[in-house]
């Protein structure tokens, strides 16, 4: 019998709720967007901003544990990215719910007016899923290559070779073909002419050559004599052309 | 009777007449017939030698150790550590209670980070340890790590002839590169020091042996070495 007044007053309870909800779903469009809505829904994202900011900054920081902290330093931005995408689409029902049409214009206006960031925001959200491509990985796009030091919301930050910051949106990234340069590519390739005597140890010299610590013995480097003008022509490999000078300098 | 020599590339400096080296060259090549001599040496210090003089003429035979198996270095690594005779805690578990299965995921894990290195293997090994109370050593798994970015060319042309080498004085430093700025040389010791990519005892430098395989991955990248 206790059961059953239980079951009869759950079922009333859940009637009443329905009715309540039903009333304020019909309530919204009296309400309409007023300032304060406007100004609770500036407040919450920044409220929200804040919190994610202060999680991103030090409360990864505190997982003691260091497998799941790398694991939350590569999920939390796909987390934050989802909350703000989660955000933007009440924030388009709460504007759009009074007056659809004029929330319909607003939600476009706002489309138009951020299309860029919001474009590169997404593509943001899915370059991070896909996780092709790391902090410290070396890219080469069409007009610029560097290795990627940060992936930020909107854009990746590149450092060139001769330490230029360059910020690339992520639409560009999948607008744009990649290459992963191969080691060979980052080495520089030189040729230089050392003047000789006319009896010079064409072995010794060699010995000099391979000895020459710029110079990468990894490949070979290739000797011509030139009899006629008395040189030899040095062809190898280097890490940075500044070491040409000294290499030169070091063989003759 | 079987000499011994081990890490042949102490006795070896880039660009000078290596006397003793010859001599020693000269040694095997007098008595390789009548004495089996072993020689062990770094694989890039072998790859560069062997261009630049005749070791390979005098050896009767070269054995490169290839990196380890998972199935090898993970007997290797769990027989020296059962020698110590500790107890070992990963996580909140004994290594013991994990099951087998979760055991093999651990130590292949190690694996993995040192490239099947033997020596790098037990390093990281010893870098994970995080406390030891008791005969109970607590221990974390390694972790995936990114290799940092020395775009310094200067750091990496040292970091080289270091992995040559194995060890170095700033003198024999300045002695390989023959060069007038002994100031530079000094300098990037001091840094590379800072940076805990070296160690230094008695103004002996030589690779951190914590840091060896990145610095050997970082070189890879870069290019000096295959």
């Amino acid at each position: 019998m206790k059961e059953m007044s239980h079951i009869s007053v759950d079922t009333i309870l859940s009637r009443q709720l329905l009715e309540d909800a039903a009333m304020e779903i019909n309530a919204i469009p009296i309400r309409g967007i007023s300032l304060g809505s406007i100004l609770f829904l500036i407040i919450g994202a920044l409220i929200m901003y804040a919190c994610l900011y202060l999680v991103n900054e030090y409360g990864i920081k505190l997982v003691q544990n260091r497998r799941a902290r790398a694991s939350a330093k590569r999920y939390f931005p796909i987390i934050t990215s989802f909350i703000w995408l989660g955000y933007f689409i009440y924030m388009g029902y709460v504007i759009l719910a009074p007056y659809p049409l004029i929330g319909i214009g607003v939600i476009l206006f706002l489309l138009l007016g951020f299309w860029r960031f919001i474009k590169d925001f997404i593509a943001g959200l899915v370059f991070r899923i896909q996780d092709n491509y790391r902090v410290n990985q070396r890219v080469q796009l069409k007009n610029n290559s560097g290795i990627i030091v940060e992936l930020l919301t909107t854009h990746v930050e590149l450092e060139s070779d001769s330490g230029e910051r360059i910020f690339v949106p992520f639409s560009e990234f999948f607008n744009q073909i990649i290459r992963k340069p191969s080691v060979q590519e980052r080495l520089k390739q030189f040729s230089i002419e050392i003047a000789v005597e006319d009896k010079v140890d064409f072995g010794q010299f060699e010995m000099k050559v391979l000895s020459c610590p710029w110079i990468i013995t990894e490949k070979t480097p290739r000797l011509v004599q030139n009899y006629n003008e008395g040189t030899i022509q040095v062809s190898g490999y280097t890490i940075d052309l500044k070491y040409v000078t000294q290499i030169r300098k070091y063989l003759e | 009777m079987i000499p011994c020599s081990l890490d042949i590339e102490l006795w070896f400096v880039k660009g000078t007449s290596n006397l003793v080296f010859e001599k020693f060259l000269e040694f095997i090549r007098t008595y390789g017939g009548k004495l089996n001599i072993y020689i062990s040496c770094n694989i890039e210090f072998y790859k560069y030698v062997r261009k630049v003089t005749a070791l390979d003429n005098v050896l009767h035979s070269s054995i490169i150790i290839a990196p380890r198996s998972a199935e090898i270095a993970m007997k290797e690594l769990m027989y020296r550590h059962n020698s110590g005779g500790m107890k070992l805690m990963i996580g909140e578990k004994f290594l013991t209670q994990l099951p087998k299965r979760q055991q093999n995921k651990i130590i292949k894990k190690f694996h993995q980070r040192s490239n099947g290195t033997i020596g790098s293997v037990l390093y990281l090994w010893l870098a994970n340890i995080v406390a030891v109370k008791g005969d109970t050593l607590y221990m974390e798994e390694p972790a995936i790590t990114t290799n940092p970015v020395i775009t310094n060319p200067d750091w990496l042309v040292l970091l080289n002839e270091f992995l040559i080498h194995k060890e170095m004085t700033a003198e024999t430093a300045i002695e390989i590169f023959k060069s007038q700025e002994k100031a530079v040389i000094r300098r990037s010791f001091t840094s590379l020091l800072r940076t805990g990519l070296l160690k230094e005892r008695n103004e002996m430098y030589a690779i951190n042996p914590y840091a060896e395989m990145y610095v050997e991955e970082i070189l890879r990248e870069n290019g000096l070495i295959s």
